[in-house]
């Protein structure tokens, strides 16, 4: 065998190794999307969070705000000792019993709510993008409210987003 | 005979490359069907949802042998939970937000998750 016909047939065997791992690397990653599975807990989380938010703010029902410093109402999360977290926002909403907000208490990303509405604006979301939408939780409770030095009953209404982690 | 013997060598290193790549793509395509991802994403978001349910002083048990196959290491590191599944180590775990210190202890037969 001549050089030149040594180096033709070296060339085709690159070729032809390079297209079975070409090949090889097609078939991996179809079966890696094949076979991954996302398992989606964000709604438990947001409604876990909810719990420790409300737990935090108004244990036994009585929310002192006297005790939270206008700093503290934005960094509800710190406040609370719970571990901040870019997937994270809460939003506590305060009224009295004429339902008049007297006062709101927040931490996290607030663009992360118009993401929310965006998904529940389109409920018809495909299958591949369900996994981006957020884990949401809302709850309301009647509360005693201690403000300005004056005992009331109130209402207290927790808003929980969690984002997904990737 | 010289032409003959190049030509069966070129064969011969042909066929071991292309074995070589298959094997690895078949042990990669096997690693994926076994699921331990998915087995080591279920431990790891169980436990997380546990640690933000827990109040102090609780605690719960990871059984090594586990339904989800043999658990090898349970850590909590950076506010996340990593547990390596059959070998496969967690690399970024599962966070979790509770306020209170979480621990894990390691025993004969299980992993111990304190919270308080």
């Amino acid at each position: 065998m001549n050089k030149r016909a040594q180096t033709g047939d070296s060339i085709m065997m690159i070729y032809q190794i390079v297209l079975v791992s070409f090949i090889a690397l097609i078939v991996l990653g179809v079966s890696s999307i094949f076979y991954d599975h996302y398992i989606d807990v964000r709604d438990v989380e947001s409604r876990l969070l909810v719990r420790q938010v409300v737990d935090c703010l108004a244990p036994e029902g009585k929310l002192v705000l006297d005790d939270i410093s206008a700093g503290d109402r934005f960094e509800i999360l710190s406040y609370c000792g719970i571990a901040q977290s870019d997937r994270l926002y809460v939003e506590a909403k305060v009224y009295d019993d004429t339902g008049t907000e007297i006062s709101v208490l927040s931490q996290g990303d607030g663009g992360a709510e118009w993401i929310r509405d965006i998904y529940m604006a389109t409920n018809n979301t495909q299958e591949r993008f369900k996994k981006y939408v957020p884990g949401l939780a809302n709850f309301t409770s009647d509360i005693s409210i201690v403000h300005d030095a004056l005992t009331f009953t109130g209402r207290i209404n927790v808003e929980a987003i969690v984002n997904h982690e990737f | 005979m010289r032409k003959r013997g190049a030509i069966l060598k070129m064969v011969i290193i042909h066929i071991l490359l292309v074995g070589f790549v298959f094997a690895v793509f078949l042990f990669a395509t096997a690693d994926k069907i076994n699921a331990r991802g998915v087995r080591q994403q279920v431990l790891e978001k169980q436990v997380a949802l546990l640690i933000d349910s827990a109040v102090p002083g609780m605690e719960f048990a990871i059984s090594k042998v586990n339904l989800n196959g043999v658990v090898h290491k349970v850590e909590i590191k950076g506010g996340a939970v990593l547990i390596s599944v059959e070998g496969l180590s967690s690399i970024k775990g599962y966070p979790y937000f509770t306020p209170y210190d979480v621990g894990v202890r390691e025993e004969e037969d299980k992993f111990v998750v304190m919270v308080g």
